[in-house]
């Protein structure tokens, strides 16, 4: 009976020790995170706030916040302050970005979905990043991440613009300039259309993903860069419309309005920039040139390329400053889960090829039978029919 | 494996998005919903639209209150014309609208000297052939390519009447040119200054006299406006959201032609509201019909396309060119007819070679259905028959129906192919070429991409109606 005492005192000790241990530790990861990605990032987690695995069911989708200023803490959680009061500011913004974030996802899915990276996301975003831990890492992925989320933002709260549904932009089109449209195209053709919307899901944007990103950490410069090449695509994507109305072919009078590009147009347009992107370092002149004045100021940091023979980054360019994980492997560091059971394609020569995709382990062949749909009659008007056929397929999975 | 992104180290690209973005006909992708279509195409277009016409709309009225509320001189009559109709062109063309007002007195001024001595037939010769050429030259020689895009259907309207004017001076049912004011009031009335139609000058003096104000008026009105607004927007938004997401050629050449039509449609339209908001009527006392879309959407031949696609130009151009030139033979004055119709329209390239394909597949399908008819006997012609005719087999036969729906669904295929050389949405990205040749085969490429299909059909039917 003299022992258990001991054995108490023992296990009691212990624990103290086990929870001084780990509370000394959670400062430190909490403390490095950020830092190693930057801050701005926490807002992605909108995307999934609506789910209910998150137990907190119809948050954004039942429009909880519209009518008062109250904000779920679900979303509290996610968001800054600025971003809290900017959400707080245009109604039915939330929304919005709740969308854009999820189209992020998809359009990142569907561009990588041939590769060794293929853009996995998780499901909670409690206490996770959203897109896994390759994020607190400045390589490529990063980059495409960052630029397609703000790109995606930036499209949505257009798209919600011209939907009318953000009080705070309004459009009318009756205040346009009559006599600018006279003009060339290179001049104000702004009539008739709602540019308004563009230049206010610009605006939004910048504010709303740029907030806490700080253009004095090497991360926070290469995520600021990468968030307004995202928004700049989507602006140089935009075109004018044009239509000619006049007695027989002439052009007595026109009619524009501006179409906003399919997000997949621009997911392709920053892919191409991701295949480019620019390796960078900071030159020595860095911080120099950011001149405080607020604004567009913050973007006036100087990349430098790290290798001293290539261009230096344009606004379009996607920019990154870390190797990337080769993704063959389990790497639990960033994330990575490793090509393991990964469908290949068996001839193809590029990245979703077998050899390269299983990074020379080998893949397995299997035979299944599976059910398509097949036989597809149109049938007016507008229905597709199909019938089931069960065919036997050849699959390739890497080792 | 640390280097798998080498490959790409080197790879510069500058804006291979762009190239591949040249494919993408169509404005909206398959998933975009018809709010959207409406919010973002829809709406702006409709502001814009009537942003532009408003003051026309309002300058029209004007006219008609000041003119027929109250009977006033003729003179002044034909003053408020002349004014009202200026503040209506200002206000859609801006100030290209000089050009056409100097036209408009430069004009008079050489009839005034023509005609102060004999108005023979070599005088009318050389107005005709003069105006038709000032409006071919300021076609290929313009300093302001846009700007003269923009008056061109003004100023062909304008040389239309002109030319009206001086053939009925020259047939003698006119004794003397009419005073300048009375001449500027006819030319920039503000009911057909913009967006036509060719009026007679008869026409336009009778409007004077009308006086019927009533409900069925302002209903009218109202009714063709919509009409026109719809049309507007068929032509600009729906025609792409209904065929979005489809890549074949042949389905991309309706949906363009469509939208030629529906915009052809709308500006017909607008102008039968300026006409009946200035108070016209025909001679027959119901309002202005410039165009019947359903005869064109659901043609009987190409004969009646061209017949409705414009029925006040067809008149003029039948009156004053196609009857006076029949002793030289149908198939001649026919090919003068659509010549001096594309000289009408500048002797545009893609005008000229849509008109002249015209002018041969109807005389074509003319004389074959002609020939059927009379072998069959059967009411198959290019025409309807009226309801006394003599052929055995009549209207409601079921061979009848099928042959004239085969002959319909004919018409509407070239129509497609037609269409799309009048459509102006596209050639706004293409760079301007150098080059006749570059010119003719930039011209033609909307055509090559069909392969030429509805002109190898038309001269294989043609090869078959010279054998008959």
């Amino acid at each position: 009976m003299a022992v258990t005492p001991t054995v108490s005192v023992l296990i009691v000790v212990i624990g103290f020790t086990l929870m001084i241990l780990v509370g000394s530790m959670v400062p430190q990861s909490s403390a490095r995170i950020p830092r190693g990605r930057g801050r701005g990032s926490k807002w992605w987690g909108i995307a999934k706030v609506g789910e209910p695995n998150n137990l907190i069911v119809n948050t954004i989708r039942g429009g909880a916040n519209i009518g008062n200023n109250y904000l779920e803490p679900a979303v509290q959680a996610v968001l800054r302050k600025k971003q809290q009061r900017l959400v707080r500011e245009n109604r039915g913004v939330l929304e919005a970005i709740a969308k854009g974030a999820n189209e992020a996802i998809v359009e990142c899915k569907h561009q990588f979905k041939n590769r060794r990276w293929n853009c996995p996301t998780k499901s909670f975003w409690r206490g996770k990043n959203l897109f896994g831990k390759i994020v607190e890492k400045g390589c490529r992925e990063s980059s495409f991440i960052y630029a397609m989320t703000s790109a995606a933002v930036t499209h949505s709260v257009v798209r919600a613009c011209s939907e009318g549904s953000i009080e705070s932009c309004t459009c009318d089109y009756r205040l346009h300039n009559k006599y600018t449209r006279v003009m060339t195209p290179e001049q104000n053709w702004k009539w008739g259309s709602c540019s308004d919307n563009i230049e206010f899901g610009y605006k939004f944007s910048r504010d709303f993903v740029d907030a806490g990103e700080k253009a004095r950490e090497m991360r926070g410069t290469m995520n600021l860069h990468n968030n307004e090449a995202g928004r700049i695509h989507v602006q140089s994507l935009m075109k004018r419309q044009c239509k000619c109305h006049g007695m027989s072919g002439s052009c007595t009078m026109q009619t524009c309005w501006m179409r906003l590009p399919h997000l997949r147009e621009v997911g392709n347009s920053i892919k191409d920039k991701f295949d480019g992107a620019s390796r960078v370092q900071i030159s020595n002149a860095g911080i120099l040139r950011d001149v405080g004045r607020g604004g567009r100021g913050r973007y006036k940091f100087q990349l430098k390329p790290y290798n001293p023979d290539h261009k230096p980054p344009t606004k379009k360019d996607l920019v990154f400053y870390e190797d990337s994980p080769n993704f063959c492997e389990r790497d639990p560091r960033y994330g990575v889960s490793g090509t393991y059971g990964r469908a290949c394609n068996v001839s193809s020569m590029g990245v979703d090829g077998c050899d390269l995709m299983c990074c020379g382990r080998g893949y397995t062949i299997s035979v299944k039978q599976v059910v398509e749909r097949c036989k597809c009659t149109f049938q007016w008007c507008c229905q597709v029919e199909c019938k089931n056929c069960t065919v036997t397929r050849t699959f390739y999975t890497c080792k | 494996m640390e280097d798998y992104y080498e490959e790409y180290e080197d790879y510069e690209s500058e804006d291979i998005s762009d190239e591949s973005l040249l494919y993408d006909t169509s404005p909206f992708g398959a998933d975009v919903s018809a709010k959207s279509v409406y919010d973002e195409c829809m709406e702006p277009t409709v502001y814009s639209a009537v942003d532009q016409v408003i003051w026309l709309l309002f300058s029209c009225l004007l006219f008609r209150i000041l003119t027929q509320l109250v009977t006033i001189p003729k003179p002044l009559c034909h003053f408020v014309s002349f004014i009202t109709g200026l503040i209506g062109l200002f206000s859609v063309v801006g100030p290209n609208a000089l050009y056409t007002s100097i036209l408009g007195v430069a004009t008079y001024w050489c009839l005034v000297c023509c005609a102060k001595r004999s108005f023979a037939s070599s005088t009318y010769k050389i107005i005709v052939g003069g105006l038709l050429i000032y409006l071919v030259v300021r076609e290929y020689y313009n300093v302001l390519p846009e700007s003269w895009e923009q008056v061109r259907g003004v100023q062909m309207i304008m040389v239309m009447k002109t030319l009206s004017l001086c053939y009925e001076i020259f047939d003698g049912r006119r004794k003397e040119i009419p005073p300048l004011l009375d001449y500027l009031g006819y030319v920039f009335c503000p009911a057909t200054v913009v967006f036509g139609p060719w009026i007679s000058f008869n026409s336009y003096a009778h409007a004077f006299e009308n006086g019927r104000w009533g409900i069925g008026w302002g209903i009218r009105i109202f009714a063709t406006s919509i009409l026109s607004v719809i049309c507007l927007g068929f032509s600009s938004c729906w025609v792409y959201w209904f065929f979005a997401g489809i890549n074949l050629s042949w389905i991309i050449a309706m949906r363009d032609a469509l939208s030629v039509r529906f915009s052809h449609y709308f500006v017909c339209l607008m102008s039968e509201v300026t006409c009946t908001l200035c108070g016209f009527y025909s001679d027959d006392g119901v309002s202005v019909e410039v165009t019947k879309p359903w005869k064109i959407e659901f043609p009987r031949s190409l004969v009646d396309v061209v017949i409705n696609w414009n029925i006040s130009m067809h008149q003029w151009l039948k009156h004053h060119i196609f009857r006076p030139s029949k002793q030289m033979g149908r198939f001649r004055s026919v090919l003068l007819t659509f010549l001096v119709s594309s000289m009408l329209h500048g002797m545009n390239f893609n005008l000229t070679m849509v008109l002249l394909s015209l002018g041969f597949y109807t005389y074509v399908e003319y004389t074959l259905r002609e020939k059927l008819g009379n072998i069959f006997d059967a009411c198959i012609l290019s025409r309807t028959c009226p309801p006394n005719c003599q052929h055995a087999y009549k209207y409601p036969n079921v061979a009848v129906i099928t042959v004239n729906l085969l002959f319909g669904f004919w018409a509407y295929f070239h129509l497609a192919y037609l269409g799309i050389m009048m459509d102006k949405s596209q050639i706004e990205d293409e760079a301007p070429s150098d080059g006749f040749l570059n010119f003719i085969s930039n011209g033609l490429k909307r055509w090559s991409e069909l392969g030429y299909a509805s002109h190898w059909a038309m001269l294989i039917v043609s090869i078959g109606n010279l054998v008959i």
